[in-house]
């Protein structure tokens, strides 16, 4: 454990935020701060699939809602008390995960990134039009209010320690996996497919794997988001959504955990200080999106391993895949 | 802790060679491209396999290492059939390739390029690995300490924190034969190793290749530089229109009359260009 | 009433052609993708609306409008999202599209509010019945000027220099380039006729529907996207055949069996097409070239 706190300065950082409360007394930026905790796990499950093994899954927003409705229903149909349905709701999403990744494995690039939108639609219109169990385009409100046994999460300063310990948990158990033999054939899959075949990776596996892995997480968080804001409606859940997970990923940087807890963090806080430009906000957001993938393909990450990098990649940039055309042709 | 070479592949039956392929055949829509190929192989030896472009013998290299999936015929590696079996499951059992134009990871680094070679060899689950056991730990120094000393053996060791990508080319290509030797292979197919190469690189090459052979490993060469074929190889398959016209030592082989047809036929063709 | 919904299918369909035909071009080309194209429907439809306030009373100068104004954009897309990746990272543009899609929906937000708006005067081209199904001139209008702009743009790709040139880049990219082929210019022509069309269609969708607002754009792009994946996307005939099968099978869906899953149908057949048949007309085999 020493060990790997040294190697990891946010395992630091992340449970020293426990002491804001001692300084800060207001709901609103601990609400701010627990939605960013909640999209930190959502970008970093989904740069699991994105930035590290390559695929392009667009529609991450389908297992954020699936462990969110998941987990309400376990609680107000079945009474399930909430560490039970918050486990529950994470192993049922990552199910979801593994039944959509053997379809998956068959597609690559813009087909899986379109399948998956497509994938993220059906859900939305499913939550939409089984009014009988998911209440419909209305919802599901009422969801209770986690009970942790000795605890009960009521505050929104509460519900703040307990993102902490969710985000550094998610976190911790990510980067040792991403750290090890399993992490690094991951980045072989997304490096080359056929070398890693060749090396004795089973492909298929690990994209099983992964994706169940990455809807896990997406299924905690869902849970999470839902007994936090007690009510849930399918529009939390569609394209935009997906899309804002994407952007965070990118902000921070392709296959880089770290990156990703950056990333949601700044596209979570940062419309939230320049409260003024409120009318601009989607639109600053948009263009940081364009900038970024132009001007730092690394995302935050990547920029601070190697400051001006970017400024020389334009002259001689061999680390592009020699054309993609070619992949598509052979 | 560490699987190493498994006694399990010992050989079922003294009299089986190493590898056994027979009647292997493959055609692509229609177009055969290898037609009832037969190829054994004795443990230890080093094999050259030539022909003239479009012989066949990519395909026949595809087919063992199990890129391509056979129309027909079988392949006995230690008595065990491997046709049918997945890549990594003939990874396991020993076999591995090399590419001809090269496949590294090329965003990791040469450490981490040879520690993959090891994946397959290492048996931490997805759990023990999030809940940072210390089995876990183990594995990923022995992997740090064994790819360490098989890079200094290629004299690759300076180069280990570098990208792959970023490497020069005759260093690649010894990175991925250190990949490919990472895995513990009982045979090892090299796709073209001298491909790009001059002399003195070729030259060392050579000496790679008689060292990996001394370490106990059977090794199947594709290669379109004759020289060097002829002279590493102890003995030498050759192929044309999808089936095996000659085989034999080098010596045999260079004055079989069907062999200097095919190909200074091909050779005066090729010139003639 | 199935007629009725045959006429419905064939406008929807109408609709769905003029967008599915711009990612067909694109993907075909380039094998990337853009995730914009829905919201320069949505702002090609609004600068139509724009064009009346100079040229009021006038459907022409609304529909010239919708297409230059989502030509432009279509320009805009292929310079700032397309050229700087030609050679990749092959989802690069996919990421800027995604943040050019949020800042065109939120500079229409600003600048028009987020109300819906109807179209500013009404467009009465008559009406008729026939056997039981009641035809408006709009729709009559809304189908005829899809065809024959496709019609048109099918002939331009099948007998032009310029289609020549365009059906040799998507073939290969880098071959057309060596045989002196200017690819930049191919791909930007493709953009503007793309976006152009998908203008159009946002202008005839708004004064069909009598909806103009900041997400028009969204829910049909995906199902045009859906629509050019079943006619075999990067095929420009198969986008139009897909875009009118779906609005029929979609009609269908909703006359016969349940108005709530007609979308689900949609993205359910896309799911399908690309698994059965997995990297549509690109149709990779089973075994990887190594």
């Amino acid at each position: 454990m020493p060990g790997a706190v040294r190697r990891n300065p946010a395992l630091v950082a992340l449970p020293l935020a426990a002491i804001l409360p001692f300084f800060v007394d207001n709901n609103y930026v601990f609400h701010i701060l627990v939605v960013a905790g909640i999209y930190m796990v959502l970008s970093m499950s989904l740069n699991l699939l994105i930035g590290y093994t390559g695929l392009f899954s667009f529609g991450h927003a389908a297992f954020y809602g699936t462990g969110a409705y998941a987990s309400a229903l376990l609680s107000l149909g079945c009474g399930l008390p909430f560490p039970a349905a918050f486990l529950a709701s994470g192993l049922l999403t990552a199910v979801f995960g593994v039944t959509v990744a053997f379809p998956a494995l068959r597609l690559k690039t813009i087909f899986l990134a379109i399948a998956t939108l497509g994938l993220n639609e059906i859900v939305r219109l499913f939550l939409t039009n089984l009014d009988d169990v998911t209440g419909g385009p209305a919802g599901l409100p009422g969801i209770p209010l986690p009970d942790l046994w000795l605890v009960r999460l009521e505050q929104p300063q509460d519900f703040y320690l307990a993102a902490i310990v969710f985000v550094t948990a998610a976190y911790w158990a990510l980067s040792n996996l991403l750290l090890k033999r399993h992490g690094r054939a991951l980045k072989a899959i997304r490096d080359d497919e056929i070398a890693a075949k060749a090396v004795g990776v089973n492909i298929t596996s690990y994209k099983v794997a992964v994706f169940g892995i990455s809807a896990f997480f997406a299924g905690l968080a869902g849970s999470f988001f839902a007994h936090y804001i007690t009510y849930i409606s399918p529009d939390s859940f569609g394209l935009s959504e997906s899309f804002a997970i994407i952007a965070m990923v990118a902000l921070g940087g392709m296959g880089d955990l770290r990156g990703s807890l950056i990333g949601a963090f700044l596209l979570c806080v940062i419309p939230e200080v320049f409260r003024s430009l409120h009318d601009f906000r989607e639109l600053i957001y948009g263009f940081t999106i364009m900038l970024i993938v132009r001007m730092l393909p690394g995302g935050i990450a990547g920029w601070t391993r190697n400051p001006g990098g970017w400024l020389r990649r334009r002259r001689n940039d061999d680390s592009r895949p020699a054309d993609p055309r070619r992949e598509a042709e052979s | 802790m560490i699987p190493g070479r498994r006694t399990r592949g010992e050989r079922r039956n003294r009299n089986m060679r190493m590898v056994e392929v027979r009647k292997a055949s493959k055609s692509f829509g229609g177009l055969s491209a290898l037609k009832d190929v037969d190829l054994g192989m004795e443990d230890g030896e080093i094999r050259g396999l030539i022909g003239p472009n479009g012989a066949g013998k990519t395909t026949l290299f595809n087919l063992m290492a199990g890129n391509y999936r056979a129309d027909s015929g079988s392949f006995l590696f230690d008595g065990q059939e491997m046709f049918g079996l997945g890549i990594d499951e003939r990874v396991s059992l020993g076999i591995v390739r090399t590419f001809q134009n090269i496949r590294l990871f090329g965003s990791m680094t040469v450490l981490d390029n040879v520690k993959m070679g090891f994946h397959c060899r290492a048996s931490t689950g997805w759990l023990s690995a999030a809940f940072n056991l210390r089995r876990s730990a183990r594995e990923e120094a022995w992997m740090a300490s064994e790819g360490e000393r098989l890079l200094d053996e290629l004299d690759l060791l300076p180069h280990r924190g570098e990208q792959a990508k970023n490497l020069s080319y005759g260093n690649q290509r010894r990175l991925e034969i250190a990949r490919a030797l990472a895995t513990r292979p009982r045979l090892l197919m090299l796709d073209e190793p001298a491909a790009g190469m001059n002399e003195s690189e070729g030259r060392q090459l050579l000496d790679r290749i008689r060292a990996i052979r001394r370490s106990g490993i059977t090794i199947l060469v594709v290669e379109h530089d004759m020289n060097l074929l002829m002279t590493v190889s102890d003995r030498v398959t050759v192929l044309a229109h999808g089936q095996k016209i000659a085989e034999g030592t080098p010596a045999e082989v260079q004055t079989d009359g069907r062999v200097i047809a095919e190909y200074l036929g091909r050779e005066a063709d090729a010139s003639g260009h | 009433m199935l007629e009725q919904q045959l006429l419905n299918g064939m406008i929807l369909g109408s609709l769905y052609a003029l967008l599915s035909v711009g990612f067909s071009l694109i993907v075909g080309i380039l094998k990337m993708i853009t995730f914009a194209h829905g919201d320069v429907f949505m702002a090609g439809a609004f600068s139509g609306l724009v064009a009346l306030l100079v040229f009021p009373h006038s459907f022409l100068a609304a529909l010239a409008g919708a297409v230059a104004g989502a030509a432009i954009l279509g320009a805009i897309t292929e310079w700032a999202a397309f050229r700087p990746f030609r050679s990749g990272p092959e989802m690069a543009p996919a990421l800027v599209t995604i943040g050019f899609s949020i800042v065109l929906q939120a500079l229409v937000l600003l600048v028009a509010g987020a109300d819906t708006k109807p179209f500013p005067f009404e467009l009465d081209f008559g009406r008729w019945t026939v056997s039981g199904i009641t035809v408006s001139g709009l729709e009559l209008a809304t189908i005829g000027t899809a065809l024959a702009v496709l019609a048109g743009l099918g002939l331009a790709i099948a007998g032009t220099r310029w289609g020549l040139a365009l059906r040799a880049t998507a073939a290969h990219y880098q071959a057309a380039q060596i045989m002196g082929i200017n690819t930049d210019r191919v791909v930007l022509a493709a953009f503007v006729l793309g976006s152009g069309l998908a203008g159009l269609g946002g202008l005839l969708f708004g004064a069909y529907y009598g909806a103009f607002y900041p997400l028009m754009g969204v829910v049909i792009s995906m199902k045009a996207l859906a629509a050019a994946t079943l006619g075999g996307i990067g095929n420009v005939g198969g986008a139009i055949i897909g875009a009118y099968l779906l609005g029929i099978i979609e009609n269908l869906v909703a006359g016969y069996l349940s108005a709530n899953y007609r979308d689900v149908i949609a993205f359910a057949i896309l799911i399908l097409v690309l698994l059965i048949r997995p990297a549509g007309i690109l149709g990779r085999g089973e075994e990887e070239k190594v």
